[in-house]
């Protein structure tokens, strides 16, 4: 069921654009292609999250990573898209490989609290930056450019940023499946037994947890083409927690749930920010109903299962 | 019965603060026997599994596998060197099948485990073995069941598959009849025993009716100490075993 709702929701994703245009709505295209880089972001953090069982609080770093590779050489001049790409997926890898090092020697709360100071790090480093704007961000004049693709027409990146997020699925989908996801999965389910069976799965979730944190810095990357400016904002710890939200939301180790989840924060945020300037207390009590009553998230509900 | 030493234990120690769960062990499991450890409770026999999985670290002394040291290995090195341990209190991975949790021994066995791209569970180099497993402890028709959905028993014999699909030189089982009923645990018997004589084990078990069917040799444990050593008659005509541990009614 829960593959039902997102095969569907893709659907509506892959022909909803041109017919919001079609309608004169470009504001819906707008609101689709943030939907897609988020869930980009939230599939790639449900990888790790979900599906592998490392709580990563720091996950936002790799969109302010990936944003600002493409803000800084473009501030530079430099307006390559595969050198922005190139850089995005380069920096978020080095930058998850070297904090997972140390990050993935703790547990629980240690782990939790750990990548998300790793994460403020990056955060404070780009607000002491005056050169590229500090506090206050940087402005994107001119988005990437592909031979073949202009980025700056809202279509073309709508479609760039949706295959992203296909190719996301796709990928966390065949990596679940294979012999290195079974390592992951069987590690979150039991370490212990994963040890005395003779894994030394420290190396697999650190493999992971880099792959994770260079997916995540593509949709950071597109992210940052999309809005056109850019800001250490990006990357607060907030932003890491809304990352969460919609792993936990649309079910934490299920393919679709942070597409679901994605979905649903987005509609909701769209909804309640309408009805009363403190949506994010009636979002709270929602979490945690969630959180209390439906285990698997919404993908969780939709199977009919309960905590 | 071949007398090549497969483990060596010599001289191992193990405090916790002021307590010496194991004070000086020293015992050899011979390559292709049934060897038990019995004792009473707070014996050492935990801390002895323990140290020998390498779930816990020696104060003193030396673990020979095969004639090489081991002692100071992490525990998944030492599975990888051949040994399997089953545990005491049911330890699978809960939200996988039971064949996955067997799938996974295998390729901890077959060590290509930094593979992305081509899906496992349908790799006959790793389901067949796993399969093969399941069937050896009659565990094949919950294959698709998720593991937290099957019994008890049948969790006991998913922990044997586990260790047998790891292809050790060496099985570690720790209380392998721990909390079975009557029946469960003469099926539990029936499976270690058509193991017998091709895998070498070390039983660690509670149950003396287990322990004198199946050991070829039986070591005594009390007080962190080998008590007494040798074939189950000796060991049951033992005067200071019968006194420290079997008790009147075991006579």
């Amino acid at each position: 069921m829960s593959r039902r709702v997102g095969w569907l929701l893709l659907a509506l994703l892959a022909a909803g654009p041109p017919l919001a245009l079609a309608a004169g709505q470009p504001f819906y295209v707008d609101i689709m292609t943030r939907l897609v880089c988020l869930a980009a972001a939230a599939t790639s953090l449900n990888f790790i999250l979900g599906h592998g069982g490392m709580i990563s609080f720091g996950h936002a770093a790799y969109i302010g990573i990936g944003a600002y590779a493409v803000g800084i050489p473009a501030y530079y001049g430099l307006h390559d898209g595969w050198l922005h790409l190139l850089l995005a997926v380069c920096c978020s890898a080095l930058f998850a490989l070297a904090t997972g090092v140390i990050a993935l020697r703790t547990r629980g709360v240690y782990f939790i609290m750990i990548t998300m100071a790793f994460a403020q790090m990056v955060f404070f480093a780009i607000v002491s930056i005056e050169e590229y704007g500090g506090d206050d961000g940087l402005v994107i004049d001119i988005r990437s450019e592909f031979p073949l693709l202009d980025l700056e027409d809202g279509l073309t990146l709508y479609y760039v940023c949706f295959a992203l997020l296909l190719g996301t699925l796709y990928l966390v989908h065949r990596l679940m499946r294979s012999r290195f996801g079974m390592v992951i999965e069987g590690a979150k389910g039991n370490e212990r037994r994963m040890a005395a069976l003779g894994f030394a799965f420290y190396r697999h979730r650190l493999a992971a947890y880099t792959l994770a944190g260079a997916l995540c810095g593509l949709s950071g990357a597109m992210l940052g083409n999309f809005t056109n400016f850019i800001s250490p904002e990006m990357m607060d710890w907030t932003r890491s927690g809304e990352l969460i939200f919609m792993v936990v939301l649309g079910g934490a180790g299920a393919l679709f749930g942070p597409l679901i989840g994605a979905a649903a924060f987005l509609l909701l945020e769209e909804l309640l920010s309408g009805w009363t300037v403190y949506w994010q207390l009636p979002f709270g009590v929602l979490l945690i109903l969630v959180v209390l009553f439906a285990r698997g998230g919404l993908a969780g509900l939709l199977e009919g299962r309960r905590g | 019965m071949a007398e090549e030493a497969l483990l060596q234990v010599e001289d191992l120690k193990k405090s916790f603060g002021g307590v010496t769960a194991v004070d000086g062990v020293s015992m050899t499991v011979r390559r292709g026997e049934v060897h038990a450890v019995i004792g009473p409770n707070g014996a050492g026999k935990t801390t002895l599994i323990s140290l020998l999985a390498g779930e816990i670290g020696p104060d003193r002394g030396r673990i020979l596998l095969g004639g090489r040291d081991i002692a100071r290995q992490p525990a998944y090195a030492r599975a990888r060197l051949g040994l399997a341990r089953s545990f005491q209190i049911t330890s699978v991975v809960p939200e996988m099948r039971v064949l996955d949790n067997v799938l996974l021994a295998v390729l901890a066995r077959d060590g290509r485990s930094f593979r992305f791209w081509h899906p496992a569970r349908s790799d006959p180099a790793l389901v067949r073995p796993a399969e093969a497993a399941l069937e050896r402890v009659s565990l094949a028709h919950a294959a698709g069941e998720r593991a937290d959905a099957i019994s008890h028993g049948e969790h006991r014999q998913l922990e044997i598959a586990m260790t047998l699909a790891a292809e050790p030189e060496l099985l570690l089982l720790d209380e392998p009849m721990a909390g079975m009923s009557a029946e469960e645990s003469r099926r539990m018997t029936g499976i270690l025993e058509g193991l017998k004589g091709e895998k070498t084990m070390l039983l660690v078990e509670h149950d003396m009716d287990v322990v004198f069917a199946l050991a070829d040799r039986i070591d005594v444990l009390v007080g962190g100490r080998i008590a007494a050593s040798g074939t189950p008659e000796a060991v049951r005509a033992d005067e200071a075993v019968r006194r420290a541990y079997l008790g009147d009614e075991a006579v």
